[in-house]
């Protein structure tokens, strides 16, 4: 039922679930890339980028009209389309970050931090180009979404297990995430004027603001923040994070499909 | 894995509860819940796995309403911040962890059938009350209502008169 | 703008269930802290070991009550609008066996569906169960009512919205001192219960404490009907009838409604309505009763039982659009759509937790 195909005279097919959890798993996968760079004792984790990549895709691809005409995607680079950008970003991110597991080299921890950012902003970018629908017109979008997959990230960081030392690091970068996240939901409010009615007052007023900024962002800094005091971890707060990522995207590919 | 055994005496956190209460009536104008919601999150999993169904039974399909959505409700919503703040309440009083509670002298299946056969009964009898102890006692005994209040003694009387035969499960 | 929200415009909703969520953390939070996200704990009251869930409750019960007579005797809200809109009906047998298997639910789940949620978000496996069985159970039920014998259960004993002070005829204040009173004295009892079986003590210092404060909300609310006069009175409200249900029975079927209209004979000469009958208030109350309802147009001090107040008089019954119909001989306008921004009518089954 959604074709992934951009024909300037095509309507704008109906998104679901599937693209939501494509950009979910897509800012998943950024965040680890940037976390296992940046922090070097969580370099294993890098392996979930790949994995999370490919679910992601795989949840796009199912739900593809035409699955053959993906091979088109890498017949040529169109600077000027971001799909065509992401499709080779997806592309290099397989060899980049397979070989920094298997073979942590300075250069592919640069080249992993610098795919990262691209593959998180790549996702908002994809939506705020579309400036015809109302709740992606800002491209404070790419650094919302960056920010939530490196918070994602954090959380299922946390989930598994680590050392203390590690998962105070680790807890440390989530909650700077959540406050950046914050910050970053903030101007883009502020950039999308008339569109930002869909969130307050508009039909999507309550789900965002309880499950994405509440549950998803609220409440696990607070439960961290114990944590972080009283040495103690427990996995409620990552779970509510990553549902709130969810959340984020799954409302926004919905809000921008809403007229205002 | 317990840390803590810290509780609030019962009367201070009665005057909580009663605070809370009194907020929710006079800013909302309407009583806490509980079953209001599980009912609806029974229908919205309904709904996924079999719709056909869901709009066949009109007491299903009348849940719904003509919202959006069948968990587009204040209960809903309500039962999501109750959540919430048990998690918080757990985690900061080092309450928070995988755990059976009723295990010790039954087995952990027997509790956990015991748990979900309760569980089914309390959903049951909740319909049929038009709410649970947090809707229909707390809220509509509050203000007096009559049959929450012959509600709130039978809840009292079924849980006595059950007692006995459950003695094994909790001494 | 005066206490409760209602459902005024989309945009409010949505806030209202921003509300929702933070008064649930709230909820959530003091139902941990009370201990009730744990099973041992809340089955203790069954025993008489711990008799915490006693305590709790109806210390919030009386808080509540007592709090809202305060806030009505002072004019923030009414009492039976917003009771009404509260609580749900009374419905006798499913509410009388329903709390019984209830109870009975709660003692071999050792949860209420509201603490087994709290108790599933403290990592409770056992809680997070019963969370499952409340979902199935409410699910089943639906199934259930499809029988019709289950259906005539469900809607048996069904007495509208029936409050304790209508059962017992004072005004609603005292019934409230009344309440708090009986409930310090079961605490008390409590305690003894308690310490003979359970042996805990809360400390008395708390004990004198949480009572006394009962004793002072309890004075207060009494007090506020001996200083805002007409509350008691006003709590029983007159009941009405609307001028769109008039016109409407005055079409249709005439005979079946006595109309009579207390305003002065000059006034009544002017304007009045088809059948109506002029009659002095003071005779009102030696009037005959024919078996009909009986209908009063105008202002009149005490309703004689069993009469209804025409809402907003001879003003209202000349704005219906129905009536204009009447008399110019246009065709009756068709029913009006459901009003927004108006103080939405009590839902048809009340509040509270009905589904």
């Amino acid at each position: 039922m959604i074709e992934l195909e951009f024909t300037p005279h095509g309507a704008l097919p109906v998104w679901g679930w599937e693209i939501a959890v494509y950009l979910f798993l897509g800012g998943l996968a950024a965040g680890a890339m940037i976390l296992a760079s940046l922090t070097k004792v969580t370099r294993w984790f890098i392996f979930v980028a790949p994995l999370a990549l490919s679910v992601g895709m795989l949840a796009l691809f199912i739900d593809l009209e035409s699955k053959l005409h993906v091979w088109r995607f890498y017949t040529a680079l169109r600077i000027t389309s971001p799909m065509s950008w992401g499709a080779w970003i997806l592309l290099l991110i397989y060899p980049a970050t397979i070989l920094y597991g298997l073979r942590p080299a300075e250069t592919l921890r640069r080249l992993n931090i610098a795919l990262g950012i691209a593959l998180g902003a790549y996702t908002g970018v994809l939506l705020a180009t579309l400036t015809a629908r109302a709740a992606w017109s800002s491209l404070f979008l790419a650094p919302l979404f960056l920010v939530s997959g490196f918070s994602t990230a954090a959380a299922l960081a946390m989930l598994l297990p680590l050392g203390e030392e590690e998962r105070q690091r680790v807890r440390r970068w989530d909650l700077i995430a959540i406050g950046a996240e914050v910050v970053v939901l903030g101007f883009f409010f502020l950039d999308l004027r008339g569109g930002a009615a869909l969130f307050f007052g508009g039909p999507f007023t309550a789900p965002f603001w309880s499950l994405v900024v509440i549950a998803g962002l609220i409440v696990p800094a607070a439960l961290e923040l114990v944590e972080s005091r009283r040495h103690i971890h427990v996995a409620i707060a990552p779970t509510l994070i990553l549902i709130g990522g969810l959340a984020l995207r799954w409302i926004f590919v919905l809000a921008g499909q809403t007229a205002i | 894995m317990e840390r803590s055994e810290k509780f609030w005496n019962p009367y201070l956190a009665g005057m909580a509860l009663g605070l809370v209460l009194l907020a929710t009536f006079l800013i909302m104008g309407k009583g806490l819940g509980a079953s209001g919601a599980a009912n609806r999150i029974g229908v919205f999993i309904a709904e996924r796995i079999a719709p056909g169904h869901v709009a066949a039974n009109p007491n299903l399909a009348s849940t719904k309403g003509d919202r959006a959505s069948v968990l587009d409700d204040w209960l809903v919503f309500e039962v999501l911040g109750v959540f919430l703040g048990g998690a918080l309440g757990a985690v900061t009083a080092g309450r928070f962890g995988a755990k059976i509670i009723g295990a010790g002298n039954i087995s952990v299946a027997a509790r956990l059938m015991f748990a979900f056969g309760g569980g089914v009964l309390m959903g049951l009898a909740a319909r049929a009350a038009r709410g649970c102890t947090s809707g229909q006692a707390l809220s509509g005994g509050a203000v007096l209502s009559v049959g929450s209040w012959i509600f709130m003694l039978s809840v009292f009387a079924g849980g006595y008169a059950l007692a006995w035969f459950m003695r094994r499960e909790w001494s | 703008m005066t206490f409760p929200f209602t459902e005024l415009s989309a945009a409010a909703r949505e806030g209202g269930l921003i509300v929702a969520v933070l008064i649930g953390i709230a909820f959530g939070f003091v139902l941990e802290r009370a201990g009730f996200g744990r099973a041992d704990k809340l089955a203790a009251q069954f025993y008489l070991r711990d008799m915490r869930v006693f305590k709790v409750m109806f210390t919030a019960i009386v808080t509540a009550m007592l709090g809202l007579m305060i806030a009505s005797g002072f004019g923030l809200a009414s009492l039976r609008d917003l009771s009404e809109s509260i609580a749900s009906w009374t419905w006798i047998w499913p509410m009388l066996i329903g709390g019984f298997v209830l109870g009975a639910g709660f003692i071999i789940s050792g949860y209420c569906p509201g603490t087994s949620i709290v108790a599933a978000a403290s990592g409770n496996i056992d809680g997070a169960v019963t969370v499952g069985g409340v979902i199935t159970g409410t699910f089943l039920y639906s199934e259930l009512l499809q029988i019709p014998a289950f259906q005539r259960f469900h809607n048996s004993g069904a007495k509208g919205a029936w409050f304790l002070y209508d059962l017992i005829k004072v005004p609603p204040q005292v019934l409230a001192a009344a309440v708090a009173v009986m409930a310090i004295l079961a605490f008390i009892g409590a305690e003894k219960v308690e310490a003979m079986l359970g042996g805990q003590r809360t400390a008395k210092r708390v004990r004198r404490f949480a009572f006394a404060t009962v004793v002072a909300l309890v004075v207060v609310a009494v007090v506020t009907i001996a200083i805002v006069p007409g509350t008691a009175v006003a709590s029983q409200r007159p009941s009405t009838i609307s001028a769109s249900d008039l016109a409407r029975t005055v079409i249709d079927a005439p005979w079946s409604v006595r109309i009579i209209d207390v305003r002065d004979a000059a006034e009544f000469a002017r304007d009045r309505i088809p059948g109506a009958q002029n009659i002095k208030p003071e005779s009102l109350k030696d009037l005959p009763d024919d078996g009909r309802p009986v209908v009063i147009v105008g202002n009149v001090r005490g309703l004689p039982p069993n009469a209804r107040l025409l809402a907003g008089g001879m003003a209202a019954w000349n704005a219906e659009p129905l009536v204009r119909a009447m008399t110019t001989g246009a065709p009756p306008p068709p029913p009006p759509p459901a009003a927004t921004g108006v103080i939405q009518k009590p839902k048809k089954h009340g509040g509270g937790c009905s589904s």
